[in-house]
């Protein structure tokens, strides 16, 4: 195996610009994988850290709604679900983007029980919001990027003079890079005036939690209700944004085949004569194909490489572009899973691309190749 | 040490005829030519020796038993036959010393030993300042000889050359020849070589003359 390596290794600079381009087009396939399993399973991961961190039992959308922006709750509704039995606690959120004179897609979240979320929020500086006063506690991240301070004058929704009273860290991107306000404000400033956007759920110690939702969904036919832990995997956009994340991924991935298939078949082509004296000095079949096979997967390795650097690179500048206001969707990172998975997948992706040119150049007849011109 | 019996090969089902009944034999350590103009069937008739081809008809037996039944045939190539090129066909981006390891790659030999051969063939040829060069770096003749010492890697039985001689010039290529007569002498090695040159032929021990893939003689004695 390391005389067969060895051997795939010096022939990849037999032709440096063709090793290189290959390289590039692995690269740019798994990077694509990379960058795109990250956005999905971050933006997963945002919304599991936003839900965690409250002490929510039960989370309440309207049926059918893909995203909590689309869902809308009345407050009758609302009144009836916090007075069912076995729930001891109630509150719910308005969620919204307004735009803003930094950022036209600015999140805003309107509570309506700060208590409940006050000791998730982390208060960093200054102090909560006090209700009726138009105060908005601001996120971190938000904060540092748009230069807030505390005690600092905005506009949201381009008419509405805020007081900025504190500064929160909860660890969620998502809530950290927008602002909390009181719940009326927020009804306010994106025209909610009869309805929240979801309802959370605390239901009694020693209570079933799954009991209660089941009790929710029997009574409300306009509304889902579901244990928190398995709210991530209810939200429809989550769904989308992972099968779309695959779906790219796999037609980078059949492209990358093609390239490195097509530099192989092309490698085999000119070294015909070759493959043919190779064989006539006592090669097997088998080591023609391992040299080959090998000088593919080592290329489309350091495209695994190559991919995740440029991934980790795309991601940081896309955060940093922060298009349309939507730069906190997208994570600065790529977890030790992604990488692990890309690097396999581009020693998958060497196999396949390499697998047909290299079993053509050993079927070849060894008298037929020597005569190859 | 070979047996040739009614040898045909056939291309494009029968129209093309390049071999067409050949029998002969060659003995342990008998050097012997095989004549003819371009086009004869003598590359052919190397190919199907050295088991790269299969005939149409007719039997080849080497050491007394069929070379169809050597299986694998690659490790009957990598033991039992060296070959030698017109051209050197050595890999271009391997020292001189990788290109002569190479037919022990398939053989179970350890790295250091394979290495070992390696450095000591290409001494006897006169080539250990140049083992770590690479092709392009030597001239034609030094070329020839490490793909000699490529062929002789294995130690085989039979030595097949194709036109050794072919793409150097007259002082090398009688260089190189004497160099190969003298080599199958010391080793007991046999040899058939491709030729259309005559003094190639009157180095060796025997001459088969082919024309249109048939012997035009008896294999005379030289």
């Amino acid at each position: 195996m390391f005389d067969a390596l060895s051997i795939a290794i010096k022939n990849l600079f037999r032709h440096r610009l063709r090793t290189l381009m290959t390289l590039l087009g692995a690269t740019i396939g798994i990077s694509a994988f990379v960058s795109l399993t990250s956005f999905s399973n971050g933006f997963r991961t945002q919304l599991e850290d936003m839900v965690k961190s409250y002490s929510i039992d039960i989370t309440v959308m309207s049926k059918g709604a893909a995203t909590p922006t689309g869902s809308m709750i009345s407050v009758s509704d609302y009144k009836e679900l916090s007075r069912m039995k076995h729930v001891r606690g109630a509150s719910s959120l308005v969620v919204g983007p307004v735009t803003s004179p930094w950022n036209p897609y600015f999140l805003v979240f309107g509570l309506s029980s700060m208590e409940s979320f006050l000791n998730k929020l982390g208060i960093v500086e200054g102090r909560v919001i006090v209700p009726g006063r138009k105060e908005v506690l601001m996120g971190e991240r938000a904060a540092q990027r748009f230069k807030i301070k505390v005690n600092d004058k905005i506009f949201l929704a381009q008419q509405e003079l805020f007081t900025v009273v504190g500064i929160s860290s909860s660890g969620s991107r998502i809530i950290d890079g927008g602002a909390v306000l009181d719940i009326q404000d927020a009804q306010q400033l994106l025209r909610r005036y009869d309805t929240c956007n979801m309802a959370f759920l605390q239901v009694d110690i020693g209570s079933d939690a799954g009991q209660v939702a089941a009790e929710v969904n029997r009574r409300f036919q306009n509304l889902t209700a579901v244990k928190s832990g398995e709210f991530i995997a209810q939200y429809r956009v989550i769904k989308t944004v992972g099968v779309f994340a695959w779906v790219v991924s796999i037609i980078a991935f059949i492209t990358c085949c093609i390239i490195v298939m097509n530099t192989f078949l092309m490698v085999v082509s000119e070294r015909t004569k070759e493959i043919g004296i190779l064989m006539a000095i006592g090669w097997s079949r088998a080591m023609m194909m391992k040299v080959f096979i090998l000088e593919s997967m080592v290329i489309c390795f350091l495209g695994g490489i190559f991919g995740n650097v440029t991934a980790v690179g795309a991601l940081w500048f896309f955060h940093a572009m922060n298009p349309e206001g939507l730069g906190w969707l997208v994570p600065t990172s790529v977890s030790a899973g992604v990488m692990l998975e890309s690097i396999g997948l581009s020693l998958v992706l060497g196999i396949a691309g390499s697998l047909y040119p290299a079993f053509r150049a050993s079927s070849l007849l060894p008298s037929e190749a020597l005569r190859y011109e | 040490m070979i047996s040739i019996r009614d040898v045909k090969k056939y291309y494009e089902g029968g129209l093309v005829k390049a071999l067409d009944g050949i029998s002969f034999e060659v003995e342990k350590g008998e050097i012997m030519a095989i004549m003819g103009p371009s086009g004869c069937g003598k590359s052919t008739l190397l190919n199907l020796i050295g088991a790269l081809d299969v005939p149409t008809e007719g039997e080849i037996c080497f050491a007394g038993k069929n070379i169809r039944q050597y299986v694998p045939v690659h490790a009957f190539r990598a033991k039992s036959i060296g070959f030698v090129f017109q051209f050197h066909h050595l890999i271009p981006n391997l020292s001189l010393l990788e290109n002569v390891e190479l037919p022990m790659f398939s053989l179970p030999v350890a790295r250091s030993v394979r290495r070992r051969k390696a450095a000591d063939l290409l001494k006897e040829m006169g080539l250990e300042e140049r083992t770590h060069f690479l092709p392009t770096r030597v001239s034609g003749g030094e070329r020839q000889r490490a793909a000699i010492a490529r062929a002789m890697m294995n130690d085989p039985q039979l030595l097949l050359a194709d036109e050794p001689t072919g793409s150097v010039d007259t002082v090398t290529g009688t260089a190189i020849l004497n160099f190969l007569v003298a080599l199958c002498r010391q080793k007991k090695m046999s040899m058939v070589i491709a030729t259309h040159n005559h003094e190639v032929a009157a180095k060796t021990d025997r001459i088969l003359r082919i024309r249109n893939g048939r012997i035009e003689n008896t294999p005379s004695r030289v």
